[in-house]
């Protein structure tokens, strides 16, 4: 069935279509690139502005009506499984495979959520903080249920608010900053006035919620305890306090610590990273230029800032890889807006960092690797991520090592890990494509393959 | 080209053409206006489910707490990313395997085949 598809080819293809995807491709548009914006999701918006129940958010369907108007095109549902040679990309979406070409490209991968193992984690139950939230937009029953929301970082704040709207009752809300540190962040919201609206309407939210300070979730239980078996779904939560264990019922927990940039598409083509704001990130210039020519990122994957950093960056890159098409220079972009968003980020990661010690929390039998049910007791002798990989697949199922990559650089140190594997998991009509599509050239192969076919 | 968005990629390529009886069709919004409820199979036992809600929600919603698929080791899972990321939602849908519950939209008379 793939024989004789054509590559799609596009003036400017942007991956990711969150606030600041869409904000590129439509500055690309109007610059008057022809667009092509794919995303993994079915509807746009990334995470932050998260379709709710299929419709779309109000920012997402303004974005997209712009891009349409401005003759923009999406491909939606489609994952970017591996980058080719000579400005391709290989896709995969509802109808397989497919080569796109590009002249210019802006990644706008987006962050994910740092989640952590600790005993209990992979209980029925258990759940990213902006995992549930998410959830509970696609329809995910949460009304009259429990819920625990722990970590650290104002998405915490965020997601409560949320479940608490759809009907849950949130029985407590855990955040392992100190009161001084949170104290700190309050006095560097006073800059940021929009900023500190938000964080009082999202405290407003939340009246009534139990809120801890200082505190942490030290293991999430099944019936009979932390004892009980792997698989016995979530009963309760307990939460180390200064004033000692507090033992809290519930039906879910929701938990997550910060944001990391979704950096894998940029390595796989070679892209240089740089930390920012407490995690290897994209390096960019001014101008959202990557180390890679005609390679633009924008957004979260370039730093952890927030949406409206998206959009701003969003809107560079698009204008400039447009320009760089049409031969002019590239319109300024609004620094002064940008630097605003960057102090605040600033502000977020100090106040929110991860705790230090974190191999202090897990067991023996803590699963570090959720997709191949690696404990930490086979991990914690192995002296760096190939070896373990080698010994217990740890990093080599579905997740492709993502999930155990952000866990390892928190338990063992990120300089002990090699760069992350590239890969997605995707189907081999995707990779048969590639010998298929006219002009698609050989594609690079990741270092570990692809674990799951479909065909 | 269409102002208001949909039929955004007409001519670009099938994937890509609103279809009425298939919400996940690539354009990133759903073509048809949220009307009514929709019918999907999970495991052969038949779930309304409102317009919008995601495979992985579904299954909740037939069989609470039971999951898409098992670890390695047995034990039961539960999605846990919600963002396409983790994998423990996957499921066959229609025959194809290893759709990500989580990024899928249900679509009327979809077949989803758990391994829970």
């Amino acid at each position: 069935m793939h024989d004789e598809t054509p590559a799609l080819e596009a003036d400017v293809a942007v991956v990711g279509a969150g606030p600041g995807g869409l904000a590129a491709a439509v500055a690309a548009a109007r610059g008057g690139a022809s667009v092509l914006l794919l995303d993994a999701a079915p509807l746009v918006g990334g995470q932050v502005w998260r379709a709710r129940r299929g419709v779309l958010a109000d920012e997402a369907a303004r974005a997209l009506d712009a891009l349409g108007a401005a003759g923009g095109r999406v491909l939606a549902g489609t994952r970017v499984a591996f980058a080719l040679p000579e400005r391709g990309l290989l896709v995969d979406g509802p109808e397989g495979g497919r080569v796109v070409r590009w002249r210019r490209l802006v990644l706008a991968t987006g962050a994910r959520e740092r989640l952590l193992p600790f005993p209990g984690w992979t209980r029925p139950g258990v759940f990213g903080a902006g995992g549930l939230q998410a959830l509970v937009k696609g329809g995910w029953p949460i009304a009259g249920r429990r819920v625990v929301v722990a970590g650290t970082g104002p998405l915490l704040l965020a997601a409560a608010a949320t479940l608490r709207r759809e009907g849950a009752r949130v029985v407590a809300l855990v955040e392992e900053a100190s009161p001084a540190r949170l104290r700190a962040f309050a006095f560097a919201l006073l800059r940021h006035p929009g900023k500190a609206a938000q964080a009082v309407g999202l405290v407003r939210a939340l009246a009534g919620v139990p809120r801890l300070q200082g505190a942490r979730v030290v293991s999430a239980d099944g019936q009979g305890g932390s004892a009980a078996e792997e698989g016995a779904a979530l009963r309760r939560v307990v939460v180390r306090t200064s004033a000692g264990d507090l033992p809290i019922d519930c039906d879910a927990l929701a938990a997550s610590w910060g944001l990391v940039p979704q950096t894998e598409l940029a390595q796989a083509l070679g892209c240089a990273l740089a930390p920012r704001f407490g995690a290897p990130a994209i390096a960019v210039d001014a101008r959202q230029r990557t180390s890679l020519e005609g390679v633009f990122a924008v957004g979260e994957c370039t730093g952890v800032a927030g949406a409206r950093a998206a959009a701003l960056t969003g809107t560079a890159a698009g204008s400039a890889a447009a320009a760089e098409l049409r031969g002019t220079v590239p319109p300024a972009a609004h620094e002064s807006a940008l630097a605003r968003e960057l102090h605040f980020a600033g502000a977020v990661a100090r106040a929110f960092g991860v705790p230090p010690g974190w191999r202090e929390r897990l067991a023996g039998d803590t699963l570090v690797c959720r997709c191949e049910d690696v404990r930490w007791d086979a991990l914690r002798g192995e002296p760096d991520l190939r070896a373990a990989k080698l010994a217990t697949r740890c990093g080599m199922g579905h997740c492709q090592g993502r999930l155990c990559h952000d866990a390892l650089a928190q338990i063992i140190g990120a300089d002990r890990l090699p760069a992350r594997p590239p890969a997605l998991a995707v189907g081999l009509g995707a990779l048969l494509a590639i010998g298929s599509a006219r002009g698609a050239g050989t594609a690079s192969m990741p270092e570990s393959a692809p674990q799951e076919t479909e065909e | 080209m269409s102002a208001t968005g949909r039929g955004l990629a007409s001519g670009l390529s099938p994937c890509s053409l609103p279809r009425p009886d298939q919400p996940n069709t690539g354009t990133g919004r759903r073509p048809v206006p949220a009307a009514g409820a929709v019918v999907v199979r999970v495991d052969g036992r038949a779930v309304e489910v409102a317009p919008g809600t995601t495979v992985a929600a579904a299954i909740e919603l037939a069989a609470p707490g039971r999951g898409a698929r098992r670890s390695p080791g047995g034990a039961r899972r539960l999605p846990f990313c919600g963002m396409g990321v983790c994998g423990e939602c996957r499921v066959t849908v229609d025959g194809r395997a290893h759709r990500l519950g989580c990024q899928t939209v249900c679509a009327p008379g979809m077949e989803i085949a758990t391994d829970a």
